[in-house]
């Protein structure tokens, strides 16, 4: 059975192409631009994988990854952000996200630690 | 010897003092030759008056008459002579010794003949000339030559290439002229009008004035000259009034053998009441005439008031106040130091004819120590501090004298430095007080200055920090759009994830990928003109039509992408024709940037709205209106909102300068603008700008 991936971001057509990518790999993907939208496909699917971005136009990051963990313990978080600012990267490994990328994604090294997170 | 003829003698052994000490002092110039002439003429004119209204001789008077004219006449050529010279006209040599010819051939005829002088009149101060036939041909060819000089100072006057100190000492020659001018009065006696012949006075301040404007190297201020004079030609009249009225007084109640009693009564009274009546020439000379120059808490009020709608800038009001002292207190020298904080010294932000420019006073030195201590204007050469430290020595071999220091909360924020003034007087306690005065009021408005200056920069921070989380943000998204695009095609090609697709398939595929590419980079264009156009330096305004509702537009998209405002919160309504106002492009933009920007925080999460509302105002005037239903404010707030550092915002969150800088900006752009607001209803700012429609 293939992994489910739930991505969060309010830029469509990045979500797009990103969720294009990741179904070539034969993951099941989701897209969600909305946190809302979010925990309700979390509550549901439970997915394996959630990448989320930090700068969320209804609700922050933080909050976000707190409600979704609270929802579905046994999935996966990372964070994929333009944010490169050292103190908000550290506060949310400390939170528990799997790992943190940066935009513009490097796709290869994604792919990479998707495998990784989800083997582990 | 008639009474009279006192202060004449007094006059002609003045002329012959300055004489010979001008042509002593440099027997090889063409300038201190003729002006010797010209002082010797003077004293030949004057002492030949002293014997005619001292002798009772008619025949003795007539014969002085004649010497004293022989004198009269020659100061035209002389002064000629010295304008040719002044002016360097070497063409004109010729004619200057033509000019002297002809009065020598003037002279057998004066002294031996009736046809320029007939004879003599007896009047109350003594024997005078008569004109004779030929006196009106003389004073033609006299006035002529006078004329001539007139021109050629008057063309010199006008040259452009002239340097400032030449100018200045030809302003002195004129002011001197039109005095010498005056002078002629002594003529009208001669026509048998009975005219006290005072014009020699006049010619004596001529002598002053042009003597102090050509060879001394410190030029009297023109005003200093005018304002001299006058109190010299008044005390000059006072006490020979005093003198004839004691004199004829006691020679009436005595007897005509009392002249020696009157001479010393009146010595003894003129003695002791010379200096009081010359204080109060000059007191009131001051007071009337030279009330708006020499009033200086008049004078400084309004400079203070000036300081405090100045445009908040430590350059701008240091220099004003370096302008402001040239007008009033008149130093040559002038020049204002600041404490930079960054290097610890003190540096030059403005002067007036300071020769050193890069000069630097360190925190550390003497020179700072003795100004925080004293506080007080301090005159470098009293001071025995002052005298051991080498700053001051330095500042003294530039020419300065005093030192003012500008001190808040008893540190030294920077001094003011003055020499000697152009008038050459001493500074008077008026001044010191004037100055010190001054000082308090210019270190509260510098220092405001400075804290302005670092507070403004915070502001450009924060402005930087919007800017940069809006790049962030909107490049960094199609950036990312355009790499995913790119990135996946690559990869699947290389993992052979395409091999199974035809031909059509793939070029299809690409056309996809590199239009949403296109896209992305055209995005990212469109977000960095915005930015650079926001950005723009505002040294210069560069004045317009600028349309006002892409202003608005371009405006809102900033702020849309500064993440400061959802523009569904925003309406832009335009109600009158498509118009324009007359403005900077940059700063329309930026004053709408801060007032929206301002009504953004002021507004509801859910139910906050903002209006962008533009109307005529009149014909030649447009509205633009920022109406927000926000929180308002009370009155208290709503009184202080364009004052620097007022903010009720959380400290950090606001630096308190976002409306005052709208105000500066709004002023510079001639425009206008006012704030409406009630609490919990909202607030309108309006500003009216000169405009029209398209």
């Amino acid at each position: 059975m293939s992994k489910k991936i739930l991505i969060l971001d309010d830029e469509g057509e990045y979500l797009i192409s990103l969720g294009n990518f990741l179904q070539e790999f034969k993951f099941a993907v989701c897209i969600t631009m909305t946190t809302a939208q979010a925990l309700d496909a979390i509550k549901k699917d439970k997915p394996d994988l959630v990448l989320f971005d930090y700068k969320l136009p209804d609700m922050d990051g933080d909050y976000f990854l707190k409600k979704a963990k609270e929802l579905s313990p046994s999935t996966s978080y990372a964070l994929i952000t333009a944010w490169n600012d050292p103190i908000v990267l550290e506060r949310f490994k400390k939170m528990g996200v799997a790992d943190v990328v940066l935009k513009p994604i490097n796709l290869e090294a994604l792919l990479k630690s998707i495998k990784a997170i989800l083997k582990g | 010897m008639s009474i009279y003829s006192y202060p004449v003698l007094l006059a002609a052994i003045f002329s012959f003092i300055a004489g010979c000490i001008i042509y002593n002092s440099n027997r090889k110039s063409q300038n201190n030759i003729s002006f010797s002439l010209f002082c010797f003429s003077l004293f030949v004119w004057l002492f030949g008056y002293v014997i005619a209204y001292s002798t009772k001789s008619e025949k003795t008077a007539l014969f002085f008459c004649r010497v004293a004219c022989t004198g009269a006449m020659f100061t035209a050529p002389a002064f000629y002579h010295f304008s040719v010279s002044f002016t360097e006209k070497i063409n004109e040599v010729k004619f200057v010794v033509l000019s002297y010819v002809t009065m020598l051939l003037i002279v057998p005829f004066s002294m031996s003949s009736h046809l320029f002088l007939s004879g003599v009149y007896k009047y109350y101060w003594g024997y005078y000339s008569k004109a004779g036939y030929l006196h009106p041909l003389y004073l033609t060819i006299f006035f002529g030559m006078f004329l001539r000089s007139f021109y050629l100072l008057w063309k010199e006057r006008k040259r452009k290439d002239l340097d400032p100190k030449r100018r200045v000492q030809i302003k002195y020659i004129f002011t001197a002229y039109i005095l010498a001018l005056i002078g002629a009065i002594d003529y009208i006696p001669k026509y048998g009008i009975e005219v006290f012949p005072f014009g020699f006075l006049l010619e004596i301040s001529f002598v002053i004035i042009v003597a102090y404007a050509i060879f001394r190297h410190q030029l009297l201020d023109i005003e200093i000259v005018i304002k001299r004079t006058i109190v010299f030609a008044s005390l000059f009249a006072i006490v020979f009034g005093i003198f004839v009225g004691i004199t004829l007084l006691i020679q009436q109640l005595i007897g005509g053998a009392s002249n020696l009693v009157g001479l010393a009564v009146s010595s003894l009274v003129i003695v002791f009441t010379v200096r009081p009546i010359e204080i109060f020439l000059i007191r009131v000379t001051d007071k009337y005439l030279f009330q708006k120059k020499y009033d200086y808490k008049h004078l400084i009020r309004e400079f203070m008031d000036e300081l405090k709608t100045m445009v908040l800038n430590t350059t701008d009001i240091a220099q004003s106040t370096v302008d402001f002292l040239n007008t009033s207190i008149r130093p040559i020298i002038s020049a204002v130091f600041m404490y930079n904080r960054f290097t610890s010294r003190y540096d030059l932000v403005a002067s007036n004819d300071f020769k050193d420019n890069d000069l630097k006073i360190a925190g550390s030195s003497e020179l700072v120590k003795v100004l925080g201590d004293t506080g007080k204007i301090v005159i470098i050469r009293n001071d025995n501090r002052l005298m051991s430290s080498q700053e001051s020595i330095q500042l003294i071999t530039l020419g300065i004298e005093l030192i003012i220091p500008l001190l808040i909360h008893k540190e030294l924020i920077g001094f003011l430095c003055l020499s000697k003034k152009k008038s050459d007087e001493d500074y008077s306690t008026d001044d010191t007080e004037a100055l010190s005065d001054l000082s308090g009021a210019l270190s509260i408005s510098l220092n405001n200055a400075q804290l302005f200056d670092e507070r403004a920069d915070a502001e450009k921070r924060a402005l930087v920090g919007t800017i940069a989380t809006g790049i962030n943000h909107e490049v960094g998204n199609p950036l990312n759009i355009i790499t995913i695009k790119l990135d996946t095609f690559r990869i699947l090609a290389k993992e052979g994830l395409l091999a199974h697709k035809t031909k059509e398939e793939i070029i299809e595929e690409v056309d996809k990928i590199t239009k949403v590419c296109l896209d992305s980079a055209q995005r990212i264009a469109e977000i960095t003109k915005q930015v650079s156009e926001f950005a723009k330096p505002d040294k210069k305004l560069i004045f317009g039509k600028v349309g006002i509702s892409e202003a608005i537009d371009e405006t809102i998209a900033f702020l849309k992408h500064g993440m400061i405002l959802d523009s569904e919160k925003i309406d832009k309504r335009i109600l009158c024709e498509p118009a324009y106002v007359f403005a900077d492009r940059g700063q329309l933009k930026q004053i709408l940037f801060n007032l929206i920007k301002n009504a953004s925080h002021a507004i509801d999460k859910e139910k906050g709205k903002i209006i962008v509302n533009v109307d005529k105002s009149n014909s030649s005037e447009i509205a633009i209106k920022i109406i927000d239903n926000g929180h308002g404010m009370p009155k208290e707030v709503k009184d202080k909102v364009f004052t620097p550092f007022f903010t009720t915002k959380e400290p950090g969150k606001g630096t308190g300068l976002g409306l005052a800088l709208v105000k500066i900006m709004v002023d510079r752009n001639n425009a206008k603008i006012k704030v409406e607001s009630e609490e919990g209803k909202g607030t309108t700012f309006t500003l009216i700008f000169k405009g029209g429609f398209l």
